[in-house]
């Protein structure tokens, strides 16, 4: 078990709200495509610093990509 | 010629790599066990030894060159970065290592070491590096195909 259970995202929306692949978000802030896959499934929970990043990236609150599960 | 990679990325094909290294050290400390237990197996045991030994060096240490290579020049990968999915898996092999060995070992200890005194000491050690090290590879690779099979792979 990843522990993933109770956070769910919104990357690949504002994914596709820009238009951008896996590949191109994880160049952007610096991690590999493998791991912005498994965060947007929910089966790896990022670390503070990764979800701040992709927050910082789309420029929004990080609440509004990562919200927990009630 | 191959695209370049990113740091990022880098980093995750360095720890499979790794991993598989450890997986092939695993079966060379087994191979090893074995033919201090068993000299009757001695010759094969002991080619299996060397030819994991031969293909850890050979293999895992140039396919990490090659990784080097890759990357665009000027750029350096973080291969200790904690960050990442992989690193992650790699982590929780090794957790699991470490709980299955333990309980492995204390079995070993109340059931086994009473019974059979005249187990080799030699034959403890490398059973049991070749136990850990085998944990860690099964366990990364497991976990990375039953987890990797669905990454939900792009779609932007």
């Amino acid at each position: 078990m990843s522990g993933a259970e109770g956070l769910s995202n919104r990357i690949r929306v504002f994914r596709a709200e820009q238009g951008m692949s896996q590949a191109e978000l994880a160049a952007a802030i610096g991690v590999s495509r493998k791991t912005i896959s498994t965060i947007e499934v929910g089966r790896f929970v990022p670390s503070t610093i990764i979800a701040l990043k992709i927050a910082r990236y789309f420029q929004v609150p990080v609440e509004e990509i990562f919200s927990l599960d009630t | 010629m191959n695209q370049p990679v990113s740091p990022a990325d880098h980093v995750d094909r360095h720890l499979t790599l790794i991993a598989l290294g450890v997986g092939l050290m695993a079966i060379k400390y087994l191979a090893d066990a074995v033919q201090t237990l068993a000299p009757a197996y001695d010759v094969p045991a002991e080619w299996i030894s060397d030819i994991a030994a031969l293909t850890a060096v050979l293999a895992i240490l140039p396919g990490m060159l090659w990784l080097r290579l890759k990357l665009p020049p000027g750029v350096r990968a973080d291969l200790l970065a904690e960050d990442g999915y992989v690193m992650s898996v790699l982590r929780r092999a090794m957790r699991h290592s470490w709980q299955i060995s333990w309980v492995v070992l204390i079995f070993a200890d109340v059931f086994v070491r009473k019974r059979f005194p005249e187990i080799p000491v030699g034959f403890a050690m490398q059973a049991t590096i070749a136990l850990m090290t085998g944990l860690v590879a099964i366990s990364f690779f497991v976990i990375l195909k039953a987890e990797g099979a669905d990454d939900g792979e792009d779609g932007a």
